[in-house]
């Protein structure tokens, strides 16, 4: 009996001891075995390997091969986030969709990182100033995956199609086909400097209309036909998008790979370990990420990062709502951005991914704003005294009581936490809120009263992001004050050509006026494993099809 | 016996009406309006508040979202009753479809790992009772304890690190059903999900097991038979497993709601498609058709189960009357 006690413990501890060694740190090994390089390099966006051969307008568009390269392979990655829905339709897909349809469809333009618009399905395009007439000359022999010809027919019915069913974020219409590979977009509302980029947005995927017409809408939407690089051969929703090269690309010698597959994957853990295991099934290439840690975690192995700096994090004061002590207040908005110490909270939570903010514009891509790159541009630096004063000079010496309101997901809550206690110091008693996505667009959309803590999306044309979030159509920000003069340089920065000074001022405006409160901005990315070539040095739509691995598949 | 099941049936169809009115309710009470979902920051460009409002109206009304609400309800519940689950809000597919697909898998695996908690269950706990305080019952007892109290996410990713990343015996993520694709890597992907749904479920029915035949084996019939010098298999399944069974079979009902209840976790984990994973995604963004749909389809599940539970009661101990 004893002996058999005994003996049950000591199976107890064999198999503790062989989980405890299960869990040591793996070992290091190649690039195409795991990636644990263990390398130093820093996580500081946006530094990369070097691009790879980019196509540019004077190549119109298209890449020549890579002589280097090396053919086959089947690269997996990952996505954290489900849409569910059917990717056959450009105009009516999910956004969190969109990546699956990304190596099969194709966009009439090319819109890189740093704004720079090349021709892709399109060869060559003119502006008509005169008569407000886009000229898109369709690039001839690309055919899409059903063997079906892209020409300005095609073009036609897609842009009508976008327009009829989708919600395009730009006026256009009527549209002529001129010639068989030429055709007329007619742009009332005259041209802006993101006109042209607006039909290289994945809204604006070309899709095989005889595939539409004549096997129906519900097929289109479940079986997608584009002309991209690769052809794909099973989507699941909610699981996974599996392709295969498609042989008749009409880039010469592209794409390299032999398939490219997407897995959608939540869990955190389950993403770490599958990006650390070798190359092949059950393993994957590649992962997009807004996790700093784990984004930090991997680039200081050795694995690449595609940087996407994504999201300006800003407070919204409610200076909009006549029962908020924000109303029309520019002094507490001011007030707050003196009272955060955001050096303190990056430190804490950025992993050195993200970076301190204190004006909306920011040098995401484009430098477009000389101030954006001026690093002592912008609202109140952190000093708790002059945050006080501010606070006098607003007329409330002895702080307030306020709410603030995290949006979902839109930042870490442990920040929102620190920045109570920040705001505590000065005399701003800020209870929280944590709100689901339903509640969130409650406040945003109907009004609140006290700050949001939100993200704005950087557009590669800041007067877009103006335009989206602070200019009164949309009325995104329910409480966010409009003034006649915010609203009048905003619409004034949608001209076409020199549109500095108006975005200038209005950038101006808002911090000056404590209409938001800049707080940092967050770099995500998409992490890809060591040795694979070919990859954007920034987050695009369109590069699965100059991808290639070092090793053989 | 016929009577029983005829108002039970009857019970479970109002069981059902009941709880699908309370999530319509419920979940439209829920702050948020999915339509604000619908509309991506930058269709709204150029929209003055009038042009957006009379949007959104109209997308409202495309989802009959613009009724006063028991006539909502009254559509939804009709049309459900004819098969036509309505099309997502916010993602737009066809709520039929997509959740036949996924309660596919979500059955499958459920399923698969019910019948094992019963089975593993069922013969731990004997073989735990039979061999009181020996090393046998020592294990099956701590392997029970862990199941009960570990959480089964942390469980997944133990297993997962284990067998997935470190002894690669295992897929560490996806699946498919074995029939719509390779059969053995289904198989393969199958284990360890199964695995973890199964474990909550299987520790408890050995728990419940082993204290219930612990209890007849003492009972004067038991002592009869071994002293009549019956056979130790004869004695346990003929006398004492039947015997002890009732409670244990009580405690299947609970398993299913724990097994599927605990599905949108796991799937979470392994990257399963299935209905828990859906379940999750779309109460977070309000869909409400999706919703209701699953939840009416669990809840009959969860009905079907307890009934059939309840008409066991009578085959394995005739001596309950149903009336």
């Amino acid at each position: 009996m004893k002996n058999r006690r005994m003996i049950a413990l000591l199976i107890s501890l064999v198999l503790c001891l062989a989980l405890i060694a299960a869990c040591t740190p793996a070992g290091t090994g190649t690039p195409g075995d795991g990636g644990q390089t263990g390398g130093t390099q820093g996580t500081q966006p946006p530094q990369a390997q070097p691009p790879a051969p980019q196509p540019g307008p004077e190549t119109g568009g298209i890449t020549p091969p890579d002589p280097n390269a090396r053919y086959g392979g089947v690269m997996r990655l990952v996505t954290t986030a489900e849409g569910a829905g059917p990717i056959g339709l450009p105009w009516d897909i999910a956004a969190n969709d969109v990546w699956f349809a990304a190596p099969a469809m194709e966009t009439l333009f090319r819109e890189y990182a740093d704004g720079t618009i090349v021709p892709l399905l399109a060869e060559d395009w003119e502006l008509d100033h005169d008569r407000n007439i886009l000229v898109i000359h369709v690039r001839p022999n690309v055919y899409f995956h059903d063997g079906t010809r892209m020409n300005a027919e095609v073009a036609k019915w897609n842009l009508d199609m976008i327009n009829e069913e989708g919600t395009p974020a730009l006026t256009y219409g009527p549209i002529e086909v001129i010639s068989e590979y030429v055709l007329e977009v007619y742009i009332p509302g005259g041209f802006a400097n993101a006109t042209v980029a607006a039909f290289a947005q994945t809204g604006f995927r070309m899709i095989s209309m005889e595939n539409f017409v004549n096997n129906g809408r519900d097929h289109a939407a479940n079986n997608p036909v584009g002309t991209g690089p690769f052809i794909i051969t099973e989507y699941v929703t909610g699981s996974h998008m599996r392709s295969v090269r498609n042989d008749n690309y009409w880039q010469p010698g592209l794409p390299y790979l032999d398939g490219v597959e997407y897995y959608i994957m939540g869990d955190v853990m389950t993403q770490t370990l599958a990006l650390q295991s070798p190359h092949g099934p059950g393993s994957i290439d590649s992962l997009r990420t807004h996790n700093t840690e784990q984004v930090r975690s991997f680039v200081d192995r050795g694995y690449q990062p595609i940087w996407v700096q994504s999201l300006t994090h800003i407070l919204v004061p409610s200076s909009d709502n006549p029962d908020s002590p924000f109303y029309r207040n520019p002094y507490l908005g001011r007030a707050i951005s003196a009272a955060i110490d955001r050096d303190a909270i990056i430190a804490a939570q950025g992993h050195g991914v993200w970076g301190a903010l204190y004006q909306l514009a920011t040098p995401a891509r484009i430098p477009h704003i000389p101030e954006s790159v001026d690093p002592n541009y912008g609202t109140p630096r952190f000093d708790p005294d002059y945050a006080r004063e501010l606070l006098a000079r607003g007329g409330f010496p002895d702080g307030f009581d306020t709410t603030l309101i995290l949006q979902p997901g839109a930042t870490s809550r442990d920040a929102i936490v620190a920045m109570q206690s920040m705001l505590a110091d000065v005399g701003i008693n800020a209870s929280l809120e944590f709100p689901e996505t339903g509640g969130w667009t409650t406040f945003r959309s109907g009004g609140w009263d006290g700050l949001i803590a939100t993200n704005v999306i950087n557009h590669v044309y800041f007067e877009n992001t103006l335009l989206n979030m602070f200019s009164r159509g949309p009325d995104f920000y329910h409480s966010f004050y409009t003034s006649d003069e915010l609203e009048a340089l905003i619409q004034g920065s949608m001209i076409f050509g020199d549109n500095l000074e108006q975005m200038r001022a209005a950038n101006a405006y808002m911090h000056d006026n404590g209409l938001i409160v800049p707080m940092w901005v967050t770099n995500s990315a998409t992490i890809v494993r060591p040795g694979i070539h070919g990859l954007p040095t920034r987050n695009q739509f369109i590069w699965h099809a100059y991808v290639w691995f070092e090793w053989e598949d | 016996m016929t009577n029983y099941i005829i108002r039970r049936l009857f019970s479970c169809v109002l069981l059902v009406i009941l709880v699908s009115m309370v999530i319509f309710m419920l979940i439209r009470m829920l702050p948020g309006d999915p339509i604000d979902l619908l509309l991506p920051r930058e269709d709204m460009i150029g929209l003055t508040a009038e042009q957006l409002q009379a949007h959104m109206d109209a997308l409202r009304a495309e989802h009959g979202l613009d009724r006063p609400l028991p006539i909502q309800f009254g559509y939804w519940f009709i049309n459900m009753l004819q098969g036509d689950f309505g099309r997502s809000i916010v993602r737009g597919f066809e709520v039929g479809p997509e959740l036949a697909n996924r309660m596919a898998v979500t059955l499958f695996l459920g399923s698969l790992a019910f019948i094992f908690s019963i089975v593993f269950g069922i013969l731990l706990g004997t073989i735990s009772a039979i061999r009181r305080g020996k090393w046998v019952d020592t294990v099956a007892t701590a392997i029970a304890n862990i199941g009960i109290t570990a959480p089964a996410f942390l469980i997944a990713i133990l297993l997962i690190y284990v067998f997935g990343f470190r002894l690669r015996l295992l897929p560490i993520f996806g699946y498919h059903l074995p029939w719509r694709g390779d059969f053995v890597q289904s198989i393969r992907q199958t284990i360890l999900p199964v695995f973890v749904l199964a474990l909550s479920p299987m520790a408890l029915t050995a728990r419940q097991t082993r204290s219930s035949v612990l209890d007849v084996l003492n009972q004067d019939h038991v002592r009869t038979a071994w002293a009549k010098g019956g056979r130790e298999r004869a004695v346990i399944f003929r006398h004492v497993l039947k015997n002890a069974l009732t409670p244990v079979i009580t405690l299947q009902g609970n398993n299913v709601r724990l097994i599927f209840g605990g599905s949108a976790i796991i799937e979470s984990i392994f990257v399963i498609p299935g209905v828990g994973r859906l379940l999750v995604d779309s109460m977070l963004s309000a869909d409400y058709p999706v919703v209701q749909a699953i939840a009416v389809v669990l809840t009959l599940i969860t009905v079907i189960a307890n009934l059939i539970v309840d008409l066991l009661y009578g085959w394995v101990d005739p001596r309950i009357q149903y009336s």
